[in-house]
């Protein structure tokens, strides 16, 4: 709230003493557009099939028609290094805001281009090329009163322009779970109550809830290197019998997913940016013709780790 | 013989009668007639010093020195301002302003309304070096960008380029504006004082020892603080809701020279500025709340506060030495201090929003400094009569020092954060140009500077080369090419696009690198017959490492993160700039067209091209000055450029939520067109015993037009989205009142 305060205050001084004129924009695009927003990702363990989970959502324009036609369909297509992989055409505009998935023959290096069409629409496409593996992860833990302190570390390539992204994850168990085991979400702490209005994402560029807490990070500041972090987690007793164990995820992403999220972020909070008095970064996308960020990710990560709970 | 006054035009670098140009007035045989021109000192000081004989002129003007200045030297981009320069035409609340007379040269965007912004061939505001008496200042205007911090009471003339640099000039990316302030008077006390609306000014200058030493002081100061504090008192007593406003403003700035010669080709002057804004705003209200839910236990109560002050400004001090060591090479060497801080303190206590009687506050305090210490030392030498070469060195020595301090309280609960950064630089730079003159003709200006900048164990080296060529197609007309490369170490971090104290000044680092601009520019310049003339100038430029912080959730730029947190891109800009003119004695008429094109391409923030939010396409300015009387002058400015622009969101997937908006692209919109008309009049009165008096009447936009300063985007009933412009300045009268003895 703190900030905003100052901005509501010089935004009120302002307002007290301007005149208002009414206008039309110009230059506004009438004709509706394709948001998507989707990822494609393979794993460690599976390191040829690629797994696409995309929303995709028909937005009207702000200075066009506000409804589709009941017959409207949209062709999705998917190219893998060009060659098609799958043509969907038979995608209801009007009612659908929906969530498509599908599994592909992939492996990184591989480049993915998805492309939506309707009539009445610009064309929607974005690319991606599927990371190389993450780093692997040197992780340690310890309990310092009611919080769990985890330091880890990666290294990071040289000469690509390579972005991160983190889950920490918990779970009890009397054995060492398996890799595939879920578990649930090892929320992090950072300085900034819950309540706060202020992001607060410690020590990486932004988080992000994808069903699961990601933090992300690019490696604009260790390109090359070897980054050490440490995190915070406040950790309560696990009930039942057990032991407790938590484990981290690493995900390779590409660029574009982190840049989305962050200009997500901006969206929602750059007040000034608004009405034209802050810098504009909250336009990104990788969707020419449409909006919305087509990305992809190689996931990893460390195998469960006992948690030292006494 | 009786010498009754003695007049001295300095500056004259080039043959002496290219620069005398035409002396005007009905008195021309009487003043030709009456002087001695002292031929040997003009040669000497590049001045030339006329004595009046008898007391029979009321005024002499040299009119064409201006334009033959310009049209002699090699350069693109070069605009010489003379003192009556920012006289007409760019008085805001009465006051003559050196930077709105900028704004209305071609290529120049002056942002956003009556602030100070400089726009520069497609540069961002903070790439402009502005030079007083060779020391550079990073605050350039007072109350947000209303007034300048120059006092055109005490400037001699500006020298301003937005290309083609001089070698001798470096360390920002866009322009250099070079402020040269009048030495006092050697022989006589002059003065003048001035009353305005919401400023006044008072100048002194005269001999300490005449005809060796002299002093010029200027002081100036807003008197805001005393119109707002019974406006305040009235508005308090008036308020029966327990709320009590605070504040007051007030800037003021003080100029002062003391000049002392050895000889006239030895001379030592120690100038000193000194500047400060000052905001405080206040709002308390008293409250008193039930401290549990029945009201059993009583009433609370206590003061919600909001309270905010700033202060800002810059300290200036510098011993220029200037020496002749042999006729064809000279010396200028200065050591400064220069010095700028802005504070930025804000309180905020509130008792309501918790019934327990737990105090919440916050108490937020944002310092931005920067200082440096400095020594440049420039040479002149003229070896032969086709080359005029300059060389020197400057060494800068630069303290950054940003830092923020938040403490927050919930009750007994305290949270503290502090961050601070300090950079220590070291700026060093050699240059040489040699201007070689190939024949009558051509005339070519070779130079390089080299620039190196270490901070925290990084080192930077950059070569910037500058060349220029003009090529004398006819007596007429020139032809003018440069290419130049120019780096800036010194970056304003900034979350808005508002020049407010919040924002501070931090170097190129290992992270971050120097921005770098490469610029060609070239075009003719023709004299034409009649007192006509008309330039057309084109120019491209590319701009890199450029950097741009995202303005979500905050004011404050993020000091912690600032060398990650940015987004980098890159820049260009082209167009073509006119300028047409022509004067009489009585008419000057003045028309600046500029057509151009700014663009940004940050990879994080849009996969390709956007428009600057200046990318104005056309910008007109007309500019005429009557001299009616002797006694009275009238002047008007008309301006205008296509509309700034904004993001607006271009799709609304459900609409009536921020969140649900869609930006497809940066800076998509083009705000509505901006112009305003600026009259004004000068009424003179000159006694017998000299003293001159000068009313000033002004009016600011006097069409009253409505120009957006910011804007609001709504819906209508059918969803459309439209703007709500908020235009702050309507139609602004002033009044002042100048003594001048």
């Amino acid at each position: 709230m703190k900030n905003y305060s100052h901005i509501i205050t010089c935004i009120c001084c302002l307002t007290l003493t301007a005149c208002e004129v009414e206008f039309d924009f110009n230059g506004l695009d009438d004709a509706p557009l394709f948001l998507l927003d989707g990822n494609i990702g393979i794993t460690t363990a599976d390191q040829e099939t690629g797994s696409l989970g995309m929303y995709l959502y028909a937005v009207p324009s702000a200075a066009g028609e506000r409804t589709f036609s009941e017959d409207a369909r949209c062709t999705l297509k998917i190219y893998i290094n060009s060659e098609p992989a799958e043509i969907k055409d038979y995608i209801t505009i009007e009612p659908f805001y929906g969530y498509i998935t599908g599994n592909y023959p992939v492996k990184p290096g591989d480049e993915i281009l998805v492309t939506a069409e309707s009539d009445g629409f610009p064309t929607a496409s974005a690319r991606t090329v599927i990371p190389q593996a993450p780093p692997v992860a040197d992780v340690s833990c310890t309990m310092e009163g009611d919080n769990l302190k985890i330091r880890f570390s990666i290294e990071d390539n040289e000469g690509t322009d390579d972005a991160y992204a983190f889950c920490f994850r918990q779970t009890v168990s009397y054995n060492v779970p398996s890799d595939n085991d879920p578990g649930s979400s090892l929320d992090l702490s950072f300085g900034n109550p819950e309540e706060s209005s202020f992001s607060d994402t410690g020590p990486f560029d932004i988080s992000w809830d994808d069903g699961w807490r990601y933090y992300g990070i690019s490696d604009d500041s260790f390109s090359g290197g070897r980054r050490e972090f440490e995190v915070t987690a406040p950790y309560k007793s696990p009930s039942g019998y057990g032991t407790p164990y938590f484990r981290i995820e690493v995900q390779r992403i590409s660029p574009e997913r982190l840049r989305y999220e962050i200009a997500c972020r901006d969206k929602r909070t750059n007040l000034l940016g608004f009405i034209g008095l802050a810098p504009v970064t909250f336009a990104y996308t990788n969707v020419s013709g449409g909006s919305g960020c087509i990305s992809s990710y190689n996931s990893g990560g460390t195998g469960w780790i006992p948690i030292p709970y006494e | 013989m009786d010498f009754r006054r003695i007049f001295i035009f300095r500056g004259l670098n080039n043959p002496l009668i290219s620069h005398m140009g035409k002396i005007t007035g009905g008195f021309l045989t009487t003043f030709v007639s009456c002087v001695t021109i002292c031929m040997s000192a003009a040669a000497q000081e590049d001045s030339l010093k006329v004595e009046e004989r008898r007391d029979s002129i009321t005024e002499a003007r040299i009119t064409a020195e201006k334009y033959a200045e310009e049209a002699s030297s090699s350069r693109t981009g070069h605009s010489r301002l003379e003192k009556t320069d920012f006289i007409y035409g760019n008085v805001v609340f009465s006051s003559p302003d050196l930077i709105k007379t900028l704004q209305a040269l071609p290529g120049i965007n002056p942002g956003t309304e009556l602030m100070s912004g400089l726009y520069v061939h497609g540069g961002e505001g903070s790439d402009n070096l502005f030079l007083l008496d060779g020391v550079p200042m990073y605050q350039i205007s007072h109350l947000g960008g209303l007034f300048s911090s120059f006092n055109t009471d005490v400037i001699d003339h500006l020298d301003f380029y937005k290309s083609g640099f001089p070698a001798r000039y470096g360390s920002r990316m866009s322009s250099v504006a070079d402020i040269t302030t009048r030495d006092g008077d050697f022989n006589g006390y002059h003065g003048n004082f001035m009353l305005g609306l919401i400023d006044g000014r008072i100048r002194f200058e005269g001999p300490i020892v005449r005809d060796r030493t002299s002093f010029n002081i200027a002081f100036r100061r807003s008197w805001l603080d005393a119109v707002l504090a019974p406006v305040i008192n009235i508005v308090n007593r008036k308020n029966e809701k327990g709320e009590t406003i605070g504040g007051t403003y007030n800037f003021y700035d003080l100029n002062a020279s003391v000049t002392h010669r050895f000889a006239p080709d030895n001379i030592l002057s120690l100038k000193f500025y000194h500047g400060r804004d000052h905001l405080k705003l206040q709002l308390d209200t008293q409250q008193s709340v039930p401290s549990d839910e029945s009201g059993i236990g009583g009433m609370l109560s206590g003061t919600d506060n909001l309270h905010t002050d700033i202060s800002w400004g810059n300290t200036l001090a510098s011993l220029n030495w200037a020496y002749r060591i042999r006729d064809n090479l000279g010396m200028k060497s200065v050591m400064y201090y220069s010095g700028s801080k802005a504070d930025v303190r804000y309180y905020w206590h509130d008792l309501e929003s918790d019934k327990t009687g737990l105090d919440i506050s916050m108490d937020e305090t944002n310092r931005s400094r920067i200082n440096d210490i400095a020594v440049n030392t420039d040479f002149s030498w003229m070896p032969h009569k086709s080359h005029h070469v300059r060389f020197g060195a400057s060494y800068q020595f630069h303290i950054y020092n940003p830092s923020r301090q938040s403490l927050a309280m919930n009750g007994s609960a305290r949270d503290a954060d502090s961050s601070s950064r300090h950079y220590t630089g070291h700026e060093l730079a050699l240059y040489a140009e040699d201007e070689i003159s190939l024949g009558e003709r051509i005339t070519l200006n070779a130079g390089l500077r080299y620039a190196m900048f270490g901070v925290s164990g990084k080192v930077w080296h950059r070569a910037e080369p500058r060349l220029s060529l003009m090529v004398k197609c006819s007596n007429a007309m020139d032809f003018k090419v440069s290419y130049t490369e120019m780096n800036q170490f010194a970056h304003l971090v900034s979350t808005t696009y508002l020049d407010i104290p919040t924002n501070c000044w931090l170097p190129s680092t290992s992270k971050v690198a120097p921005m770098h601009s490469r610029q060609v520019a070239g075009g003719l310049y023709c004299r034409l017959p009649h007192n006509f003339r008309i330039n057309v100038e084109g120019w491209y430029k590319t701009m890199d490492n450029l950097l741009e912080y995202s303005g979500a959730n905050a004011l404050f730029p993020p000091l912690d993160t600032w060398e990650t947190s940015f987004n980098k891109g890159k820049g260009r800009s082209y167009g073509l700039e006119t300028e047409f003119g022509w004067h009489s004695d009585w008419l000057f008429l003045t028309a600046y067209y500029t057509l151009s094109w700014s663009r940004r391409k940050f990879d994080d923030i849009w996969p390709d091209w956007y428009s600057h939010r200046y990318d104005n396409r056309h910008k007109l300015t007309l500019m005429g000055t009557w001299k009616v009387s002797r006694s009275v002058e009238l002047y008007a400015s008309w301006n205008y450029h296509s509309g700034n622009w904004m993001t607006v969101a271009s799709h609304i997937y459900n609409s009536g939520e921020v969140f649900d908006r869609i930006y497809t692209k940066p800076n998509n919109v083009n705000l509505p067109d901006y112009h305003r008309l600026d009259l004004g009049a000068n009424f003179r009165k000159i006694s017998a015993k000299g003293i001159e008096h000068v009313w000033n009447i002004g009016i600011y936009n006097a069409y009253c037009r409505k120009n957006v300063v910011f804007v609001a985007v709504d819906e209508r009933e059918d969803k459309s989205l439209y703007g709500t412009g908020r235009a702050i300045f309507p139609i602004i009268p002033s009044f002042s009142y100048t003594l001048k003895f």
